[in-house]
């Protein structure tokens, strides 16, 4: 059992002085709670399956240095996070109306009491690592009915390995809308890992389209969490492209906490070789009339191992709710490993919830059907596994990036001679 | 509040009808836990020196074990030296040799109960044996299943009668070290039933257990064995009851199947522990261990449970289906009213090729309760195309009730395919009113659309016990309407 505060990552950590002072003390607060909390372990319950991929934590370092990337979608704002903090005079060039871009120490107090109050929802072990040991982080504004159509990119950059820790906070005022796409780009190296936090708070009526793509590797570490909280007839669409490597996990946590709020959440994960991907997602239905869809399609061949852990929990103010959960699971070997943990918990009965999981492999009839076509076995099968996720990537609202993922998947899933 | 609902409310007031305590003379120990009880509770029973070895060794492992609080239940922590850990009615004699030596109240006890003993056992061709606290009472029908070469009798007399095989078994399905509970049992278990199916016998009478827990302050801890060889075939029936005490009351109880090639066991269980009043005072805590092993080529075990009882159920009916071609099946209804709390489910752990397992799980909560499901299906990378089929629904009554579902799905085999399905909904507004319509009160068509949520449980069940789970769900879902 080792505590968090005791990792030497934490011990030589030094808040960055420039940041406000509210927030300076949030991180105090938040490292006096990593005494109390320990290194998961397969005891750990939401560790279960994935404590013996987090590594020796104990050998993680700082990380700052700084990288800059290119560009990947067309007509989009792109903003670099690394290590060494957010440059505040790169965010001042970008100009679009309706929206504001600051770094955490430009915050003003009442900005920052926002910022603070969503911290109350945090949980779990990496995330309150990340709010010990930020260095800086990004507000993303929409102002009230502003329509962003670009989409706003945030690279996350880590060339070498350390710990980074980037965090992004996302606001967006009533019936504003817009699209942020998550990419990471790491090391792939030992030691390299990343725990990033992401919280988007939309307002009545407004809609966010969350993207995440997380690259593919065999040697770094990745442990994010994305939370959305809901207002009044607010919308939330996240599609996650999750690609394995030593570890990965994210935890995606919604919050319906007004009337009349709709989630939808997609997610794709393949995973290879010796990697891993972890998905926690829960949505909370907290007010009544909110409904939620989710849907993970996840492939797991070789010697990888594919956790999926979703929840429904439904309080008991929550009446007339809609939920639904699906996660349909293909193994494609005897060395793979696939657990999965569709979970309800339901405190409201006006309710309507369903979930289904299914673990299998390809369906053999629809193997023989393709070969009578004409196609090789080798097609039909590649053809098959492929279509098993495409139907959720073709769901992806900006058509270049589902194109780019089209063929990240279709290379992953060409089957060696 | 319609008028139907009115009547609801004043059937709700309806209370436990087996809560009566039977006035006998009964010996019990006082309460505490120790090595020495543990020595007096085998010497009392006659016990070879290995069976006291093997309790302390059980003793031993439970000591070093903490108390397991993942399930999703509260409970304030047991006091186990405020248990009493024996207790039996007096007899002048060794014991009855017949029928007409048992303690006259004891019988009138059965009686109310409803249980068939006398001539009533013979007309539905049931052989009880009943667990009165802590020992068992008496065994009907001993020579018939006797004739059929099938061993039916108390674990005790087991002991004496048939060591090897105890030796051979006990533990082997459900080690001492396997839980806080099990452990706790292996040390303590007073009594319990002993079924033995010899090679190609199918039994010719359904086997039938009944429990009650009568002294206060008492817990019960009962282990049952049944081992099915070759091609056999045996049904066993199991009915608890409790008197209406404030205080809690433990009920610990082991269950271990053992399949060889071929056989079939079917274990069916009504459990209606005294559940504790409206506030949730008092009350029975059924935490058991219910585990079969399928060790034999295409033998197959067969769990089904219908759960109203108990202040706290934590019970998981497993299988382990080692065997080739073996098959598991798990069908539970349990209900939850009131302030009572049931974390249930089942663990199926596919070793062997073909293996197969089916899990139907029908949850109902009602008043302020909580029930959930919680389950395990593990494919190992052994267990070449296997199968699993889960569907798990929860129906939800009132408002301050929750369901919730659980389930763990581990896979590491590629040709074996796993689907689990859930739904929670309550008893919608238009199905009620469409019955109401028809003449049928709010009352009597909740309990007919629960039937209907229930009926692919129920057709699993033998007939006697279907009517009178029926019934219980009935009685169990009064006054939830509303």
């Amino acid at each position: 059992m080792t505590q968090l505060s005791s990792l030497a990552v934490v011990e030589a950590h030094q808040l960055n002085s420039a940041l406000p002072s509210q927030i300076q003390t949030l991180q105090k607060n938040a490292q006096e709670k990593l005494s109390t909390l320990v290194v998961p372990t397969r005891k750990t319950e939401h560790w279960k399956y994935s404590a013996k991929r987090l590594g020796d934590l104990s050998l993680l370092s700082n990380n700052s240095e700084t990288v800059s990337t290119t560009a990947f979608v067309e007509n989009a704002i792109y903003i670099d996070i690394s290590a060494a903090g957010i440059d505040a005079a790169a965010l001042s060039e970008i100009e679009e109306s309706g929206l504001t871009l600051q770094a955490f120490t430009q915050l003003s107090d009442e900005d920052c009491s926002a910022i603070i109050e969503l911290a109350e929802y945090e949980r779990g072990e990496l995330e309150q690592i990340n709010t010990a040991l930020f260095n800086d982080g990004l507000v993303i504004r929409i102002a009230k009915n502003a329509v962003i159509e670009c989409p706003i990119i945030l690279n996350f950059v880590q060339d070498e390995a350390g710990l980074t820790t980037p965090r992004v906070y996302i606001e967006l005022e009533q019936s504003a809308q817009a699209t942020v796409i998550e990419n990471y780009a790491i090391a792939d190296v030992d030691g390299a890992f990343c725990s990033s936090q992401t919280t988007a708070l939309i307002g009545d009526n407004a809609k966010l389209t969350y993207l995440r793509q997380n690259p593919l590797g065999s040697a770094f570490r990745i442990g994010g969490t994305t939370r959305a909280i809901l207002k009044r007839d607010a919308n939330f669409e996240s599609h996650i492209l999750c690609l394995g490597s030593a570890m990965a996990r994210h935890d995606l946590h919604v919050l319906m906490t007004e009337k009349g709020s709709h989630c939808e959440l997609n997610g794709v994960v393949v995973t290879k070789e010796k990697q891993h991907y972890d998905n926690h997602t829960e949505i909370e239905h907290i007010a009544s009339n909110c409904t939620s869809e989710e849907n993970y399609r996840c492939i797991a061949d070789d010697n990888s191992h594919i956790v999926f852990n979703g929840r429904i929990y439904i309080h008991k103010d929550a009446q007339k709710t809609l939920g639904e959960m699906n996660n349909r699971n293909l193994l494609l070997s005897n060395s793979a490993e696939i657990d999965t943990k569709p979970e309800l918990e339901i405190y409201a009965d006006d309710v309507k919830c369903a979930h289904g999981a299914t673990i299998g492999q390809l369906d053999e009839k629809e193997v023989y059907y393709l070969k009578t076509r004409g196609l090789s076995d080798e097609q039909a099968r590649q053809m098959l596994t492929l279509g098993f996720v495409l139907e959720l990537v073709r769901a992806v609202p900006i058509a270049s990036l589902a194109e780019q993922w089209e063929q990240t998947l279709s290379e992953l899933l060409s089957f060696k001679d | 509040m319609s008028e139907s609902d009115k009547e609801v409310k004043e059937l709700i007031k309806r209370e436990y009808e087996h809560g009566f305590v039977t006035e006998i003379e009964s010996e019990t120990f006082e309460p505490g836990l120790n090595e020495d009880v543990i020595r007096r509770l085998s010497a009392k029973k006659n016990e070879p020196e290995w069976m006291l070895e093997w309790r302390l060794q059980a003793y031993k492992v439970w000591q070093e074990m903490e108390d397991p609080e993942w399930a999703h239940v509260n409970f304030p922590k047991i006091d186990y030296n405020d248990i009493a850990y024996y207790s039996a009615p007096k007899s002048k004699d060794d014991g009855p040799k017949s029928l007409d030596e048992v303690d006259p109240e004891l019988l009138k006890t059965y009686e109310k109960l409803g249980i068939p003993l006398h001539e009533r056992a013979r007309l539905a061709g049931v052989a009880v044996d009943a667990v009165f606290d802590s020992v068992s009472v008496t065994t009907t029908f001993k020579d018939k299943l006797t004739e059929a070469g099938v061993i039916f009798c108390p674990i005790s007399e087991a002991v004496h009668k048939h060591p090897e095989l105890i030796k051979k078994y006990l533990g082997s399905v459900v080690p001492q070290k396997d839980n806080y509970y099990a452990a706790l049992n292996s040390a303590v278990f007073s009594d319990g039933s002993f079924v033995y199916i010899p090679k190609g016998v199918r039994c010719p009478l359904e086997l039938s257990t009944y429990f009650r827990i009568n002294e206060a302050k008492t817990g019960q801890f009962e282990r049952t064995l049944i081992i099915a060889e070759e091609r056999s075939h045996v049904s066993y029936l199991e009915g608890c009851t409790a008197p209406m005490r404030d205080e809690n009351q433990l009920h610990a109880a082991v269950v271990e199947l053992v399949a060889m090639d071929d056989a079939e066991i079917k274990y069916s269980t009504v459990q209606n522990w005294y559940p504790g009043d409206e506030e949730g005072r008092g009350g029975i805590y059924n935490f058991v261990t219910k585990r079969g092993a399928c060790i034999g080529k295409n033998s197959k075990i067969s769990w089904t449970q219908v759960e109203t009882g108990s202040a706290i159920t934590w019970k998981y009916p497993s299988c382990v289906l080692r065997g080739e071609g073996s098959v598991g099946e798990f069908y539970s209804v349990a209900l939850t009213n009131n302030a009572q709390q049931a974390d249930t489910g089942t663990k199926m752990i596919h070793i062997g090729k073909n293996t197969k397992s089916t899990i139907i799980s029908k949850g109902i909560s009602a008043g302020k309760s909580d029930s959930s499901y919680r389950g395990l299906v593990k494919i190992a990378p052994t267990a070449e195309s296997s199968r699993n089929y889960t569907q798990c629904d929860s129906l939800l009554i009132g408002d301050k009730c929750g369901a919730h579902t659980f389930p763990y799905i581990e896979n590491k085999n590629k040709s074996a395919i796993v689907e689990h399905e859930a739904t929670t909904s309550k008893v919608s507004d238009d199905q009620l009113f469409l019955c109401q319509q028809r003449g049928i009160d709010a009352e009597q068509a909740v309990s007919m659309i629960v039937n209907g949520f229930c009926k692919e449980v129920f057709k699993e069940l033998p007939m006697e016990f279907a009517v009178e789970a029926t019934k219980l769900l009935e009685v169990s879902l009064e006054g939830s309407v509303g």
